[in-house]
């Protein structure tokens, strides 16, 4: 009997562990595209500016309308991100929140108005 | 700003406190002046994502809340003696992580450390049982990319009693009382249907319970609840309630006569919505998913939880069973 149960309990740990795995879905993923007319995405940061948590430097930088490789991010969730963009007349940092989800993708196009001011769009 | 970090800080506390309320139910329920000894190893886990956790910089972060336990009591080896003393412990650790895991922990996690030690006695002739401590929370800390410690250490005292068919368990902590409730176990009343004999057994506890321990809704709420045999010893129903509303019924069915191996069915309601549950209890060890008894660790969210628990008492040399997973213990002394 306790052999038995001691069986019992071994596979469902296995079925359970199986399930896990098959329920996580991953790292979020993240590709950005450049349409800023000129501008290119030097690297993006996600949290505070004075003390990022996690940089990723584009090399060679993202040229404009061109997309980065995708990148897998540390986290999900209401994320604060950075990106610096430069180019001819222009050198900034813009920062914007993006919803990103585990397991998924999520595309960020990084602009210019018509204004001159950068933003970045689902 | 401040009321975010408030409420990040109010979610970690009320975690840590209620997850070890329903631990002391539990060990309140499983003990009486004959146990021996109690053991309970726990793995805990939302399977959902959820996007409720304010990291202080990186934004609102989307991932799992997980909870590993280990406690033990163990009396004095005599088990002839009249009365004896026991020394109780536990280790609690878990928190929030980015991913899930059942080995190693991803490296961007909110971690929370808790510890506790007690002193247990009990004697036989009185049938008095019960015990007190100390349960401690460290200070969190976010750990991985931008880790920083986000809310101070916490202390809190509990105590249980058994007496004959009584019971009373309480935590205190520097602001006041946390939670109280009394507890009563009828004694088995024999009745006759036709030709068949019942010996139905009623187990109820009422009491209260402070808005951060309680772990079904953001109130101080008064509560109870109800264990009663419903088809002989096969199947049993429970139901818990408070003053905050309807918490949770449950269906119990023993597939053995001693209630070792069974299938409990939960349909409970929590943050405004039903969630249904599913447990399974074999010889010390226990499946679950959104188990009501486990779900205190989630905070006020509502998840798809999962857990394993190797859970037993030993009653005396020979013996053990699953407390808390089967009809009241047999024997209670009178």
């Amino acid at each position: 009997m306790k052999i038995a149960s001691l069986a019992i309990a071994l596979v469902s740990v296995a079925i359970l562990d199986g399930c896990l795995v098959d329920l996580y879905g991953g790292d979020p993923r993240l590709q950005v595209r450049n349409r800023t007319g000129g501008g290119k995405v030097i690297d993006l940061r996600l949290g505070d500016s004075l003390r990022p948590g996690w940089v990723h430097e584009f090399d060679p930088p993202v040229d404009s309308g061109q997309f980065s490789e995708v990148l897998e991010l540390p986290a999900a969730g209401e994320l604060l991100l950075r990106a610096r963009v430069t180019g001819p007349s222009l050198d900034t940092v813009i920062a914007f929140r993006r919803r990103v989800v585990v397991g998924e993708f999520c595309l960020v196009e990084i602009s210019r108005d018509p204004d001159g001011r950068v933003r970045a769009r689902e | 700003m401040l009321t975010i970090l408030m409420s990040s800080l109010l979610a970690t506390s009320q975690v840590s406190l209620s997850a070890w309320n329903q631990e002391v139910s539990e060990m309140h329920r499983a003990l009486h002046p004959r146990s021996m000894g109690y053991l309970d190893v726990a793995q805990i886990q939302s399977l959902t994502p959820d996007d409720a956790i304010q990291h202080p910089s990186l934004g609102r972060l989307e991932g799992f809340t997980q909870l590993r336990r280990v406690v033990a009591v163990l009396m004095g080896p005599d088990s002839s003696a009249d009365s004896r003393l026991g020394l109780e412990g536990s280790i609690e650790t878990g928190g929030w992580t980015s991913d899930l895991y059942l080995v190693s922990p991803p490296d961007l996690r909110r971690q929370t450390y808790s510890w506790s030690a007690g002193l247990a006695g009990s004697s036989v002739t009185w049938g008095l049982s019960g015990m007190v401590g100390l349960h401690h929370v460290s200070p969190t800390w976010w750990r991985g990319i931008s880790g920083a410690r986000e809310a101070d250490g916490t202390t809190d005292f509990w105590g249980l009693l058994r007496w004959k068919r009584l019971g009373a368990r309480s935590m205190v902590d520097l602001d006041g009382l946390v939670s109280l409730r009394a507890a009563y176990l009828t004694d088995p009343a024999p009745m006759r249907l036709q030709k068949a004999w019942f010996w139905p057994q009623v187990e109820g506890s009422l009491g209260w319970e402070r808005a951060d321990a309680n772990p079904w809704s953001s109130e101080d709420a008064l509560a109870g609840d109800l264990r009663f045999p419903v088809l002989d010893d096969r199947v049993g129903l429970r139901i818990d309630a408070g003053s905050d509303g309807f918490h949770f019924g449950q269906v119990t069915t023993n597939i053995d006569p001693q209630g070792l191996v069974g299938i409990d069915f939960t349909g409970g309601r929590r943050s405004g919505s039903w969630f249904p549950g599913l447990r399974l209890r074999m010889p010390v060890f226990t499946f679950s998913v959104n188990d009501p008894d486990e779900f205190a660790i989630h905070g006020l969210r509502g998840a798809l939880v999962w857990s394993m628990r190797f859970q037993m008492t030993w009653e005396d040399g020979q013996t053990w069973y699953a407390p808390g997973r089967r009809p009241p213990p047999a024997e209670v002394v009178h």
